[in-house]
């Protein structure tokens, strides 16, 4: 007897059951955004890929209610494209056809363009100079190299693939934001599953960035104040969306990251990547025990008069610095230098600070950094 | 008579298989219908079809966690997971979730 087929039961559930946690995280993360025009950031993996999808049918005109509005104005896809860093300059293109296809205009922004204001004028360059303890932002108003040399720079002279993978991530975050403004859009979609949301909860928080957590963990953040960032598939797990993808018969673009292909233990982020999902398999609920334990953490970071950092725009703890200086090796610096180059620890987060100090010989940052 | 089976790839799982996404084989005589397991497949599967590092495909003597296999479009786990005795035809699909490839 050949064996039961499930695909064409199970199939439609899976799809139904996905759309509706998309709609519910949808409606408590930007239950006032009727009519706003979305901004969905697609980077071409399955998570993002999967977004992409869902939006096409939620944003769909339904048949059966043709005059019934649709909840959103323009939708547009953003993809950043890394290919000066990654390589693989052809996934750019492969995710303009998939917006297409979705009828959204798509917008691609490249990685280096963060290396030139918004509006395409040079606002010079910062390098982190001084040892790496006490490390000081020395702005050049103008510099010969173009965005991509500028990039590239920056990129060598990362130590650490977990820093490299830092810098393409704020980055991309600062750029996704830019777009967001430039398209006039006022909500941003991100494709963060609950899987990645705890990935990133125990990274973040290894890296110094625990004081963030309540932005990067709330369903409406408060920050930043002009755009919503929601993202609507947060109460479902990698491996929904994989099986979702499948039975969908949705196409993902795997484009290589800074560590594919290396040990598990190549960078934080795959270190802990490799620790959750190896929770989960004993211990199934690990990673709603994460989230839900990170969602109830309060640090104050929302606070309206909380600094911001100038490099990646996330709260900066003020007295993090007196932290640093008890368990480091630090050289005091002359005063009249520090009123010339800021240092680090005055205008950048505590992860900012430890991005910079893994660097080896001069690191090359956008000069949006010190905009006087 | 041997058995037949389709493998698929995807989710980046790929890219350990010389980018083959879908792959046809007949596996060997040792691989008797009835009784042979996914057990005796993935040894098979990384010795004879991978490309590229192993140790992201298995770990110990299963797949490594993070990846996803169907059977026949049914998560492995509600066939047995490895105990689960192949059958001629069946497509055997890995699915890697995982973000760094």
């Amino acid at each position: 007897m050949p064996r039961p087929q499930t695909q064409g039961e199970g199939g439609p559930n899976i799809i139904d059951a996905l759309l509706y946690k998309f709609r519910l995280a949808l409606m408590r993360g930007a239950p006032l955004s009727d009519g706003a025009n979305v901004l969905v950031a697609v980077s071409g993996g399955p998570s993002s890929c999967c977004l992409l999808e869902v939006m096409k049918r939620f944003h769909a005109i339904d048949p059966a209610n043709p005059r019934k509005p649709r909840k959103f104005g323009k939708v547009i896809v953003c993809y950043v494209d890394p290919s000066a860093v990654l390589g693989y300059p052809e996934t750019a293109g492969q995710i303009a056809e998939a917006a297409a296809a979705a009828d959204f205009q798509c917008v691609t922004v490249t990685l280096e363009s963060m290396f030139l204001n918004a509006d395409e004028s040079d606002p010079g360059v910062v390098n982190v100079d001084g040892p790496s303890t006490e490390a000081t932002l020395v702005k050049s108003a103008t510099s010969s190299l173009s965005p991509n040399e500028r990039l590239q720079q920056c990129f060598q002279s990362l130590g650490t693939a977990t820093a490299k993978e830092d810098m393409i991530d704020l980055l991309t975050n600062k750029a996704i934001l830019r777009a967001a403004r430039r398209a006039g859009c006022t909500l941003v979609l991100r494709g963060d599953t609950s899987t990645r949301m705890a990935v990133n909860t125990v990274a973040q928080t290894s890296k110094g960035l625990g004081f963030a957590m309540p932005t990067e963990m709330a369903e409406r953040p408060t920050w930043p104040a002009d755009i919503e960032v929601v993202r609507p598939l947060r109460d479902l797990s990698a491996k929904q969306i994989a099986i979702f993808n499948r039975t969908a018969k949705v196409e993902t673009f795997v484009t290589p990251g800074v560590t594919t292909g290396m040990p598990a233990k190549a960078s934080i982020d795959r270190l802990t990547e490799a620790f959750v999902v190896g929770l989960v398999k004993d211990f199934p609920m690990t990673v709603n025990t994460v989230l839900r334990t990170a969602m109830k953490v309060r640090t104050g970071c929302e606070e309206k008069e909380t600094p911001r950092c100038t490099f990646c725009d996330g709260p900066m703890q003020e007295d993090s610095q007196d932290w640093r200086t008890k368990h480091t090796v630090t050289q005091l610096q002359p005063t009249s230098e520090q009123d010339a180059n800021p240092p680090a620890a005055s205008v950048l987060c505590y992860g900012c600070q430890n991005l910079c100090r893994d660097r080896k010989g001069a690191l090359m940052l956008p000069g949006y950094i010190l905009p006087h | 008579m041997p058995l037949s089976i389709t493998l698929e790839f995807s989710g980046g799982m790929e890219l350990l298989f010389n980018n083959e996404k879908r792959k046809q084989v007949t596996l060997p005589d040792s691989f008797a219908p009835g009784t042979a397991t996914l057990k005796d497949l993935l040894p098979w599967v990384r010795d004879n079809l991978l490309t590229e590092r192993a140790e992201l495909f298995m770990q110990d003597d299963t797949v490594r966690p993070g990846i996803l296999v169907l059977i026949n479009e049914t998560d492995w786990e509600l066939e047995g997971e490895l105990e689960y005795k192949i059958q001629d035809g069946d497509v055997i699909v890995f699915i890697s979730t995982l973000h760094g490839g």
